[in-house]
């Protein structure tokens, strides 16, 4: 029963990911402990602008459909990877058929364009 | 060996499960999905279904968590801030143990040694074949597109609706 | 040594799915809600998986995959109800989203 010998060197990746940031933060904490750093330590950008306000802020919808339409052209290019891999065997009509697919999807596109979703708020889109 | 890789990967799989639902904050149980949709991809890969772990991973990992976690930022409220009480737990592990107790009885009273090992490799060669035979899947895989195109016209314009307010 | 049959794969699936119908039925969150959806469907689709793959038949990956695509409209559309929900009612509290008409 097969567990491919393949995935052996992606469970290595993963230990040797897991253990190396594990592996450095010890070392560090280990040699470079002070006694009592400064209270600028302890900002989230040590030389950079002073945070204010929580992450917990509202955030724009523009983001979200961002994430929407990347996850539906992920779906999309998922399916065309098998195509691609099986192109030359299986002759013209799953050409027309990929066509199509990608027809009716990029009618999608067309429509989030027309919407505006593509355009940041302050880039002049009038919707919010 | 195999006993032991499945027994490691299907505790992940439960215990970030569990931790899904059972985390206090809403942002917790999204990186405990991303942990448990990993460890399915791993179930999928023990299985020799490689383009499906490949895709488990594109899709849920790349595309959906983004999504929840997007949506999580967008919809602050005090269920996030504050610890969730989870209320009416009694129903809810009712049905979900009737429901396990009804399926585990059934699987254990048939026999399921006739099946043996993982017999076929679905790499993406095989499943492409699969897909693309004018005989067979191809006419789910048009209808898949056109789901698609209604999901992303709904959500843009549910996204949309109130903004002219 | 033990052989790892299909029904260690179906008590798993089976394991999985009755946490995600738990967690559907008790959560209060909306997003917590989807995501307990995309936990059975991740059960259905390991038991797809696993007969397919048991059985020598790969209809039942294609399914799975189908089932993906499926499951990420789903996810899609859900999450944007779930937003407009949001910006009607200040909550994505399912609790408190009880009137019919504002």
């Amino acid at each position: 029963m097969g567990l491919a010998e393949d995935f052996i060197p992606i469970v290595i990746f993963i230990i040797v990911g897991l253990m190396f940031p594990m592996v450095m933060v010890f070392v560090s904490s280990l040699i470079g402990r002070q006694k009592k750093p400064e209270p600028d330590k302890y900002l989230t950008y040590e030389c950079g602008v002073i945070p204010t306000g929580s992450a917990w802020m509202q955030h724009n919808v523009e983001y979200y459909m961002y994430a929407l339409l990347f996850v539906v052209f992920d779906v999309e290019t998922v399916f065309l990877y098998p195509w691609a891999v099986v192109f030359k065997k299986i002759g013209i009509f799953a050409t027309i058929d990929v066509i199509i697919f990608i027809c009716v999807l990029a009618f999608g596109l067309v429509y989030a364009w027309k919407k505006g979703v593509l355009e940041w708020m302050n880039g002049g889109a009038s919707w919010r | 060996m195999n006993i032991i890789v499945f027994s490691i990967i299907s505790a992940i799989t439960i215990l970030s499960a569990i931790g899904v639902i059972s985390s206090q904050r809403i942002m917790h149980s999204v990186l405990s999905l991303a942990v448990m949709l990993l460890s399915v991809a791993a179930v999928y890969a023990i299985l020799n279904a490689e383009f499906l772990a490949v895709i488990q991973v594109l899709v849920y990992t790349g595309g959906v968590i983004v999504l929840l976690l997007f949506a999580t930022m967008l919809t602050r409220s005090d269920l996030q801030l504050k610890r969730e009480q989870p209320s009416d737990i009694k129903p809810a592990v009712a049905a979900a143990s009737i429901f396990a107790i009804g399926l585990l009885f059934y699987i254990v009273g048939n026999n399921w040694k006739s099946l043996k090992g993982p017999a076929v490799v679905g790499s993406v060669k095989n499943i492409g074949m699969l897909i693309f035979n004018v005989k067979k899947d191809v006419i789910p895989f048009e209808i898949i597109s056109l789901v698609l195109l209604a999901a992303m016209v709904g959500a843009i314009f549910l996204g949309r609706k109130e903004a002219g307010q | 040594m033990i052989e790892v049959t299909v029904f260690y794969y179906l008590v798993l699936s089976v394991i999985i799915f009755s946490i995600g119908a738990y967690g559907m039925l008790s959560s209060k969150n909306g997003v917590r809600l989807l995501m307990s959806i995309e936990i059975m469907l991740n059960a259905v689709n390991i038991n797809l998986v696993a007969f397919s793959s048991f059985q020598g038949n790969l209809t039942g990956q294609v399914f799975a995959a189908f089932t993906i695509a499926i499951a990420a409209a789903e996810a899609t559309v859900g999450l944007a109800i779930l937003l407009a929900l949001y910006r009607s009612f200040g909550t994505v509290n399912l609790r408190k989203i009880s009137k019919m008409r504002w």
